[in-house]
């Protein structure tokens, strides 16, 4: 399992709280950085050091400053994050949005449950998938 | 045309004939003469009854009665040439004798039957003016053959001159029917007619030379008259035969026959001249016979006169229509000389343009009321098209019929008071008989209110246009909200949602041992609330993007999307007794993303509404189809609904059953509807409460080559 820590950029403090215990109850114990506006992100990003790195980043798009895309565009530039695995997490399931995203290089979409227990089964999934069984470079 | 039994009929008699000619010139014995004279007239006489009586036999109905006539004709003829035949072999040769009789019906038979033609092929206005002018022609020319005939009647007796002045007589009169009627009708030249018109005249001819010198004993050789009178024989046998009559209107022949007929009273006139002449030449001539004479040539130019009184009557007709035309019509007719000189001018064109016919005729050309940069456009305009230097004047007005061309334009009319006036004038040649060109008429209609109209309504359609592109601004300006409402639904009223639902469970898990039975159902209900307001702005989001998304039409299969759902839905529906009768369906041309929705809403409300039926069916199948349409029905024996609500099922948020009865949002109908129209098809549903729902709905249809 990757330890490293997990980057959660999100502006809004209940999913900030929620994705938290959703994280918690799938027994996922890594450290969790939350950077809520996009401008941070991205500053964040680029002082990451690459040996420390990200086990994964899940990335909101609906953020202040600085849209999700540009933050992905951004975590893609930069060498220590190029190939760290970003999950789109939002409430859009609109097919611009999810395009968009692939294109300026999301691993993964997932539209964000109404229910909490449906919520907690996603990140239960996102966690074993992504910290578990995938395998990125370097 | 001939038969083939015609043409053998016809070239026997042929051979015939020029045998006994062959053989006269060398036999020397009268009595052989005779009988070569008689064989040959015999021949022709009685091929000619035969060609005759066999196209009688073949004819048309319309041409029945005449060929009739012509076939008794020929068959008179024929009987007589065979009578006077037996009689010279018996040597019996008394005048008037029995030949005579039959021979005199021959003129008589054509006679009629040309008359029969004339009555058939022309109208009653033209048939007096036939009549005068025949009747005139007929007069004249028998004047003549009296003058010939009269000063020798004491040269046989009164029966012997009868007989013999009735050979010419009879004769001639057919033949100036003959002429008069067919210069009347100016039927196309043809063959037969004119054969029978040379038959009728060399018979006449020839018998007018042979009873002279009967009445006068004078006999000479007579060879060239028999030949002639077998040919005459046979014209008239082959003419008859393949009789055709057609009227035609060609102007040419019209100018010529015209100009014949115009000349027919001068010609009458002329003989009845000549005639008078005659009587006065010939001192021996009595008094009676001076009379006879005389008095046929006043007749003459009496009909003569009454005929040209007719013509005047008749040209006074149409004159007095061609002025209640001009002076009563709606138009501008204008006429002018070779040259553009008018000369004249009807009164709506008086009215149309300010100017009186005195100022007008024989002063000006039409040049004066056209505006005068639009004649010069023209010119221009015209000489390109017409590849040659024109003018501006009166020429362009005239250019295009002179080429031969039709002359219909939109001009401009300058008013005397200064006013312009839009019209459309037609331009025609004005020629004489013999095709020159003796001036011009112009037809001129105002089309100003035409042309405002037309500017009116191109203005119509300018504003419209313009208010076309302000709505659709504005509604691109309100789909543009819409859009910002639906992705701000999704965003900002999901996540308080999700934070309401996740918090209220937290909550419940973290002091679930404290609560109470009431608290543990509070928070329950704000869990099924969540739940559901988390449904209602999904489906309206489903919506919305119904609503505003374009469509990307491809070739898809419902049968396949249904069987697609079904499995996807195995699961949540293993608990129930339902049965699925899914028939296969073409292709339909349809954005398949919205027929996966359709699909989904269609199928969920069936599932739904036959919740509570113990054996449900759900039935999909096609209801029509034709070349371009698929109508395709589901089908559920569910709880159904009564038909006086239809109207409100489509509607979105519109509920037929209460809440506690079947869950649901009203958006799914809501959402098919708007799927199915945004495809050009339309949804209608049949129900009965208790019975079940059958939603029918139209989808175009996949062409094979899409």
């Amino acid at each position: 399992m990757n330890n490293s820590p997990i980057l959660l950029i999100e502006d809004n403090p209940d999913d900030i709280e929620l994705t938290r215990i959703g994280f918690l109850h799938a027994n996922i114990s890594n450290e969790i950085v939350v950077m809520s506006d996009g401008h941070a992100a991205i500053e964040f990003c680029n002082r990451v050091d690459r040996q420390t790195s990200l086990s994964m980043i899940v990335l909101d798009l609906n953020l202040p400053r600085v849209s999700g895309f540009d933050v992905l565009r951004g975590i893609r530039k930069n060498a220590a994050t190029q190939f760290v695995p970003v999950i789109v997490m939002t409430t859009s399931d609109d097919e611009r949005d999810v395009a968009a995203s692939y294109a300026a290089g999301a691993n993964a979409y997932v539209r964000k449950p109404i229910a909490f227990d449906e919520f907690q089964k996603a990140a239960g999934h996102i966690g074993l998938f992504w910290l578990n069984l995938n395998i990125t470079p370097g | 045309m001939l038969s083939r039994v015609q043409r053998y009929v016809f070239w026997s008699a042929v051979v015939i004939a020029a045998g006994c000619f062959l053989l006269l010139p060398s036999v020397h014995d009268v009595e052989w003469k005779k009988f070569l004279d008689n064989v040959h007239w015999m021949a022709a006489s009685t091929a000619a009854a035969t060609l005759t009586y066999l196209s009688f036999r073949a004819a048309q109905s319309d041409q029945r009665r005449t060929l009739g006539w012509f076939a008794f004709g020929t068959g008179c003829y024929a009987i007589a040439q065979i009578l006077w035949a037996i009689q010279v072999s018996a040597n019996w040769t008394p005048f008037p004798a029995p030949s005579d009789l039959f021979y005199l019906l021959m003129p008589i038979s054509y006679l009629l039957g040309i008359w029969t033609e004339l009555k058939n092929k022309i109208n009653r206005g033209e048939y007096r003016t036939i009549i005068l002018d025949a009747t005139i022609l007929t007069i004249a020319a028998n004047a003549l053959t009296l003058a010939m005939y009269l000063p020798r009647r004491d040269l046989a007796t009164e029966l012997q001159f009868l007989i013999t002045i009735a050979y010419p007589v009879l004769f001639v009169t057919a033949l100036s029917f003959s002429l008069i009627t067919i210069l009347h009708a100016r039927p196309s030249l043809d063959r037969s007619w004119i054969l029978v018109i040379a038959g009728l005249f060399f018979n006449s001819v020839v018998w007018m030379i042979w009873n002279i010198q009967a009445l006068e004993h004078s006999y000479t050789d007579g060879t060239l008259y028999n030949t002639i009178f077998t040919i005459a024989a046979l014209m008239l046998g082959v003419g008859s035969a393949t009789w055709k009559f057609e009227m035609i209107r060609s102007t040419h022949r019209f100018h010529v026959s015209d100009l014949l007929l115009r000349l027919s009273p001068i010609v009458a006139v002329i003989m009845s001249s000549v005639s008078i002449v005659a009587c006065i030449t010939i001192s021996t001539m009595d008094s009676i016979v001076r009379l006879a004479i005389e008095l046929s040539a006043l007749l003459v130019l009496i009909l003569s006169i009454v005929r040209q009184t007719v013509l005047v009557n008749e040209v006074a007709k149409l004159t007095s229509l061609e002025t209640a035309i001009l002076s009563n019509a709606g138009f501008a007719i204008i006429a002018t000389d070779k040259k553009g000189v008018i000369t004249a001018f009807n009164p709506y064109a008086e009215y149309m343009l300010g100017f009186s016919s005195e100022e007008m005729i024989g002063k000006v050309t039409p040049e004066r009321f056209h505006d005068r940069n639009e004649v010069i456009q023209r010119a221009t305009e015209f000489s390109e098209k017409l590849a040659k230097t024109i003018l501006p004047g009166f020429g362009v007005l005239t250019a295009e019929v002179e080429a031969g061309l039709p002359s219909v334009h939109e001009w401009t009319y300058v008013c005397k008071d200064g006013r312009k006036v839009q019209v459309l004038l037609a331009v025609t040649r004005l020629t004489n008989v013999s095709g020159e060109t003796t001036g011009f008429l112009g037809v001129a209609a105002d089309v100003s209110k035409q042309k405002q109209a037309e500017r009116q309504i191109m203005q119509l359609n300018a504003d419209l246009e313009y208010r076309v592109r302000d709505r659709t601004a504005a509604l691109e300006l309100s789909n543009a909200e819409l859009e910002t409402f639906a992705y701000s639904v999704s965003h900002d009223l999901r996540s308080p949602l999700r934070g309401i639902d996740g918090f209220a469970r937290l909550l419940g898990e973290t002091i679930s041992p404290q609560l109470n039975i009431n608290q543990s159902h509070y928070l329950t209900r704000i869990t099924a609330a969540t739940k559901k307001m988390g449904e209602i702005i999904d489906g309206l989001l489903d919506m919305s993007r119904v609503t505003r998304t374009a469509i990307h039409p491809v070739a898809c299969n419902l049968t396949t999307e249904i069987r697609h759902w079904i499995a996807d839905q195995a699961t949540r529906l293993q608990n129930r007794n339902l049965q699925w009768r899914i028939d296969e369906t073409p292709n339909v041309f349809a954005d398949s993303r919205l027929i996966g929705l359709l699909v989904d809403n269609l199928l969920a409300n069936a599932v739904k509404y036959s919740g509570q039926t113990t054996e449900a069916i759900i039935t999909f199948g096609i209801q029509d189809q034709d070349d371009r349409w698929l109508t395709l029905f589901v089908e559920d024996n569910g709880a159904g609904f009564h038909m006086a609500e239809v109207d409100r099922l489509f509607k979105p948020f519109q509920r037929l059953h209460r809440i506690e009865e079947y869950e649901g949002t009203g958006i799914g109908l809501a959402t098919v509807h708007r799927i199915v129209q945004l495809h050009g098809g339309w949804i209608k549903a049949e129900g009965e409460p208790g019975k079940g729902a059958k939603f029918i709905f139209t989808l175009p249809l996949a062409s094979t080559t899409r």
